[in-house]
């Protein structure tokens, strides 16, 4: 079924639902090719498909699942969300005075309308075994590039995500994006040292927005030298230093230190964001902001609207180093009184959504990566594809895979990964530089929350600012 | 499901090996915030799994492709292989089953679960916020999230007959807040799974008291003030979390083909002696436990580590080929990790241990070659028999093959672990850097 008629067949659903009804459909597709050592080990196709619905009764959300998009299954859901609605609500506690409930959503922020990314034709025109074929051709020319790889795997992945809704109170909308990713991981090998890197990116946007990436076009040509250098890289020495953190990391920073730090369903009272609009959390030079829309529309998070049918809005959620701002799912904003975000993403029909991050970044400051390095007396530069943690009392952990020690204003050699930990207050209160080289690099992996995959983006320019090493 | 699975037949062609795993999950799962019920979802799911093996005209092997996703009826089964057929650029060997040992029997890990519905879920969620509110009138469950899962499965291998197994699982996840004065506030957060209804309810039920009193008489969560290596004790969550996803990379073929594995199979051993695992893919009690692995090979309890040496890789059929060994069983596994149980006696160690941090829970990475690791833990500070204090969410890194190599006991009671994994506790004296907790 093309999507004008599952919406067709959801807003006939909808419109015959006693009460509020939402219902979405969701058709994802992951395929999945990689190549170790010159030989295709994986290629696996894996779709999720179906239609999630759900209902209100008395200020409890009732959902089910329906397989088929005809009347009566999606008839059938609704019955079974009503069930559940009205099972929980019966004799449960009334809601907080003054709460409002989610229902009552400005229309002009709902979404009409059907909206396909660049790229998704692209990709479906392009024969199956083109992708092989590319992958292939990446792992060999690793390969060609130093005799001291001892294992080379290439991944190409390709999302195509397909999504509808309806809502009674007036969301109409469908969107098709294509969401492909490569990546490189490699491991050297000498005199019983090993060193591994891995390294790509991914994009919203068909093969050519891909393979045209700069992090993807020469990736191993940059990645093997880099990979084998480190063989002989020292560790970085262990305590708190001053370092400047690569657009990698510092979107990294941004995704953890602040974008999971301020989703409102995380934000319980223990939370350092609880009930904390205005105060600061960072220094002047921090401004970040979480889109659906930015002006690369290559950013892997890219969306036009979310999984309650809300368009996507920007959100400043930290304003020269003060709180600004919350993401929010429609019950949130409601019992907040907030503006909707368009933040309410789930994975797949059977899940329910979760406010989950787009594309959060640093904007950008003034200075140059020159200036950044050559204003440190010692410390180091980090860089490279990491990951990272973050909880609701603030403590951060970022894994760097590579890095520089800077003495006197220079990079004097190259070190090892390491781990690098810290408060997000106080890390982002030690922020004193900001460059302009602003970058996406973190759309070659999946966020995982509360069990749900989404595909998100972050970025920013190189930062410089104060945390704890562990190597 | 029997009916789709016969699809099959009718579908391959020749020069085809075909092999389906259909599974429908129903799950009903209710969420409370602040204190009230406030989401109610029930899912009726059924999807496939279809690998095929075709002949290449050019080679005396076959190519490996798979497909998943929704199968409701035998046109399902059609577009599964359609894509599958699509898919098969692997060069791999075709399952065999004909020279495999049988399955013992189909597996059913419980039944009770199936007569759980909507209203049974949310009538434990009711009676879980009524245990809360009789513990402490400062304590909250912030959310709670409950969620019961009940799953039917059929494996056909095209020209074979089906196998049904089917399996349960009870999850929870609750994060307990508690309030001290006006403002200030502490976050505990517990999870856990169980394959029993009714074992599940009651253990949920317990560990929510134990943590409620402990949460109730503590004054306040402190942060943790020491740095540097010190003596550590994992309970066998904090196992499960951190040691057994290492020692899966590790033994994981596609680590040994590729040289990333530090435990070569057939080496010497490379860890102390108290460390031997087993997969155990027939536990009634692990929530992944399977008669058949994702290749249609039988599954078997398997010994993996033998006090410290590795004798058999997570492997599948085109794994085991590569290493030239006899297929495992352990494609898509492992099934149920067990590690053995060793002579540390932990209550007598509480009370004559001096100062040892008693680590919870773990969350975050590794690196699989290094060993490397970094993540954020919750754990207990024991000052002495008489003291001990929560210590919330910090920052830990090491590293995870030191970790290994310095553990100094394991503990005599093993636990089950979310259905996944049965652990022990676990002593290490060194190969951890923790501290610089958050402060607020």
């Amino acid at each position: 079924m093309q999507l004008e008629e599952i919406l067709l067949a959801l807003a006939g659903a909808v419109a015959a639902a006693p009460g509020f009804a939402e219902l979405r459909f969701v058709r994802r597709r992951l395929s999945t090719y990689l190549v170790r050592d010159g030989t295709v080990a994986v290629a696996e196709c894996n779709e999720l498909a179906g239609v999630h619905v759900g209902v209100v009764h008395k200020g409890v959300r009732g959902r089910a699942v329906a397989e088929r998009i005809d009347a009566r299954s999606l008839r059938e859901a609704i019955d079974r969300a009503h069930d559940n609605a009205r099972a929980a609500a019966n004799g449960a506690r009334a809601l907080r005075p003054g709460a409002r409930v989610a229902l009552e959503r400005p229309r002009a922020s709902l979404a009409t309308g059907i909206y396909e990314h660049p790229g998704v034709r692209e990709l479906a025109a392009l024969p199956g075994a083109a992708r092989v074929e590319a992958i292939l051709a990446l792992a060999a020319n690793a390969r060609r590039q130093s005799a001291l790889l001892a294992t080379v795997i290439a991944r190409y992945r390709e999302l195509i995500e397909e999504v509808a809704i309806v809502t009674s109170d007036g969301a109409r909308a469908a969107q098709r994006l294509a969401r492909p990713d490569a990546v490189l991981m490699l491991m050297a090998s000498e005199a019983g040292a090993t060193a591994t890197l891995s390294s790509g990116a991914g994009v919203a946007g068909g093969w050519t927005a891909l393979w045209g990436h700069p992090d993807v076009a020469g990736l191993a040509e940059t990645t093997v030298p880099r990979c084998v250098d480190l063989l002989r890289a020292p560790a970085p020495a262990s305590g708190r230093a001053v370092v400047v953190l690569a657009p990698s990391l510092t979107g990294l920073l941004c995704h953890e230190a602040v974008g999971h730090v301020l989703e409102r369903d995380c934000v319980h009272e223990a939370s350092i964001a609880h009930d904390r609009r205005g105060a600061r959390i960072g220094s002047e030079r921090v401004t970040v902001t979480d889109a659906g829309i930015v002006d690369d529309d290559r950013a892997a998070g890219t969306l036009r609207f979310d999984d309650e049918g809300v368009v996507t809005r920007p959100v400043d959620l930290v304003t020269e180093g003060r709180i600004t701002g919350y993401l929010h799912d429609s019950a949130s904003a409601a019992l907040d009184d907030d503006a909707l975000t368009g933040n309410a993403r789930s994975w797949a029909c059977t899940d329910m959504p979760l406010v989950r991050m787009r594309n959060t970044y640093l904007r950008p400051g003034d200075s140059t990566v020159d200036e950044l390095v050559g204003g440190m007396p010692s410390g180091y530069v980090f860089a490279g594809s990491g990951s990272g943690r973050a909880e609701a009392n603030g403590t951060i952990v970022l894994t760097a895979p590579y890095g520089w020690r800077v003495e006197h204003g220079r990079r004097v050699e190259l070190v090892r990964g390491t781990a690098l930990v810290g408060n997000a207050a106080d890390v982002l209160g030690s922020v004193d530089a900001v460059a302009t080289d602003l970058a996406w690099a973190m759309g070659i992996d999946f966020c995982e929350k509360g069990g749900q995959r989404a595909r998100v983006d972050a970025g920013g320019p190189h930062v410089r600012c104060a945390m704890e090493v562990r190597a | 499901m029997n009916a789709i699975a016969d699809e099959l037949d009718a579908r391959v062609e020749s020069g085809e090996l075909a092999q389906l795993v259909l599974a429908q999950r129903h799950a009903r799962t209710v969420v409370c915030r602040d204190g009230r019920i406030a989401d109610a979802t029930e899912s009726r799911t059924s999807s496939g799994r279809l690998a095929v093996w075709r002949d290449e005209p050019a080679s005396p092997t076959k190519r490996m492709g798979v497909a998943a996703g929704p199968c409701n009826d035998p046109a399902d089964v059609a577009a599964l292989l359609a894509t599958a057929r699509a898919m098969a650029h692997v060069e791999a060997p075709p399952p065999r089953a004909a020279d495999e040992p049988s399955p013992a029997r189909a597996l059913t890990t419980d039944s009770r679960v199936f007569g759980a519905t909507p209203a049974d879920v949310i009538a434990v969620v009711r009676r879980l916020l009524a245990q809360l509110q009789d513990a402490s009138a400062t304590l909250v469950a912030e959310t709670l999230s409950l969620s019961a899962e009940s799953s039917h499965s059929v494996r056909k291998l095209a020209g074979a007959a089906a196998e049904v197994g089917a399996g349960t699982r009870l999850a929870w996840a609750i994060s307990l807040a508690k309030r001290v004065g006006a403002a200030a506030t502490s976050l505990v957060e517990i999870s856990g799974c169980d394959t029993h209804w009714e074992r599940g309810t009651a253990r949920l039920a317990r560990e929510l008291g134990s943590v409620a009193r402990r949460l109730t008489a503590t004054t306040g969560l402190t942060a943790l003030d020491c740095a540097g290596p010190h003596r550590m004790l994992l309970t066998p969550t904090a196992v499960a979390d951190l040691v057994l996803p290492y020692l899966t990379f590790q033994l994981a073929a596609g680590s040994q083909l590729s040289g990333l594995s530090r435990l070569t199979i057939g080496a010497p051993a490379a860890l102390p002696a108290l460390w031997t695992l087993r997969d155990e893919p027939h536990a009634p009690e692990s929530f992944r436990a399977c008669v058949r692995d994702r290749d249609g090979t039988a599954t078997r309890a398997q010994l993996l580590i033998d006090h410290g040496a590795v004798v058999a890789p997570i492997a599948g059929r085109q794994h085991a080929a590569l290493l030239g060994i006899a297929a495992p069983g352990l494609a898509g596994g492992p099934f149920g990790l067990a590690l053995d149980a060793g002579d540390l006696d932990e209550e007598q160690l509480a009370r004559t241990l001096g100062p040892v941090l008693h680590l919870g829970t773990f969350a975050g990475d590794f690196d699989g070659p290094s060993g490397r690791f970094a993540g954020v833990a919750k754990a207990c500070w024991i000052e002495s028999a008489l003291g001990s204090t929560f210590i919330e969410d910090f920052s830990i890194a090491g590293n995870l093959h030191e970790l290994l190599a310095s553990a100094a006991h394991l503990g005599r009671r093993r636990e089950w672990v979310r259905g996944e994994a049965l652990c022990p506790s676990l002593l290490v004296e060194r190969g951890v850097e923790y501290g610089a907790a958050a402060g607020r």
